[in-house]
């Protein structure tokens, strides 16, 4: 067996620290080095950048709360000028499903949807409007499940 | 609808009002027209023909730089990742022309229709504060 050191308590608690005890935190002398950029409205954030040969993104969402995915198809949005790419869960390994330690979301929706706003597919295309068009064209049948939307619904009897 | 943040974001390049929620909620996109607060995601660029629009490209100090209530966000840390904190609060940069001390505590209308999720408002409270107290005391110099 190891010696372990013993404990020392630290010299100095958190809560008896004042600001003057930090390097950094309310320090006035140490600012955002893009501080100036930022409230000048100069800072460039992702969405403001274009590059050459941008593709523009698009997701389809649910939009109900609970139900059964009983078809699913981008081939419509596929057959759309300027559509690079639209994926759903079976362009996935192991239709995309991952967490820890229980592996029970998926990145794209897989045979049903659980929010509004689900993920359920994803368009690439060289425009925007090529991208909302690809939106539009992708086939999707949902059957509504049931939804508990209270604390009450879950408590009745029968609740799932 | 041609929304028009479009018009200036994509066709001008002037990318400092960001586009949030795009659907009146969030204030990310407002600007001035006219003077009055506008949010540009719910507005017509048609309807806007004619009239005098200001961006945060067109809120600075005499010399260029950040103006003095730019410069009291960078002071009181209200600037962290800057995405909401631009625009939006410095259309407050009117208010406090027009109002001597427009407490955003007594007056928390002053800073309502904009979400900050970074700062928890308060570093942005008290920079508009003491910004206003400035300001104040400027005035009041013979």
């Amino acid at each position: 067996m190891t010696a372990t050191k013993p404990y020392a308590a630290p010299r100095q608690s958190a809560a008896t620290r004042t600001d003057a005890d930090f390097t950094y935190v309310g320090n006035p002398s140490i600012q955002n080095i893009d501080g100036v950029e930022k409230v000048t409205g100069r800072a460039r954030y992702v969405g403001d950048m274009t590059v050459p040969g941008m593709l523009f993104a698009r997701v389809l969402r649910s939009p109900l709360p609970h139900a059964r995915i009983v078809e699913l198809d981008v081939a419509p949005a596929l057959a759309i000028p300027g559509v690079r790419a639209a994926i759903t869960h079976r362009d996935f390994v192991e239709d995309g499903a991952f967490g820890y330690p229980v592996r029970d979301a998926y990145i794209l929706a897989c045979h049903k949807v659980r929010y509004v706003g689900d993920p359920v597919a994803a368009v690439a295309a060289d425009t925007p409007e090529a991208a909302r068009a690809a939106l539009e064209a992708i086939r999707v049948v949902y059957e509504p499940l049931p939804v508990i939307g209270d604390m009450g619904q879950a408590l009745d009897d029968g609740a799932p | 609808m041609t929304c028009f943040s479009w018009i200036w974001r994509d066709r001008l390049g002037l990318t400092g009002t960001q586009r949030g929620c795009e659907s009146g909620t969030c204030g990310l996109c407002s600007v001035l027209v006219d003077g009055a607060l506008t949010r540009s995601c719910r507005t017509r660029a048609a309807d806007v023909a004619g009239h005098h629009v200001t961006t945060i490209e067109g809120i600075h100090g005499p010399d260029g730089g950040p103006n003095d209530l730019q410069v009291a966000f960078l002071e009181h840390g209200a600037v962290q990742c800057g995405f909401c904190t631009l625009p939006p609060w410095f259309w407050r940069a009117r208010r406090l022309r027009r109002n001597r001390f427009p407490y955003p505590r007594a007056d928390p209308s002053a800073i309502n229709g904009i979400l900050c999720r970074c700062t928890g408002y308060v570093q942005i409270v008290d920079a508009i504060e003491a910004t206003a107290a400035q300001r104040s005391a400027g005035e009041q110099r013979p």
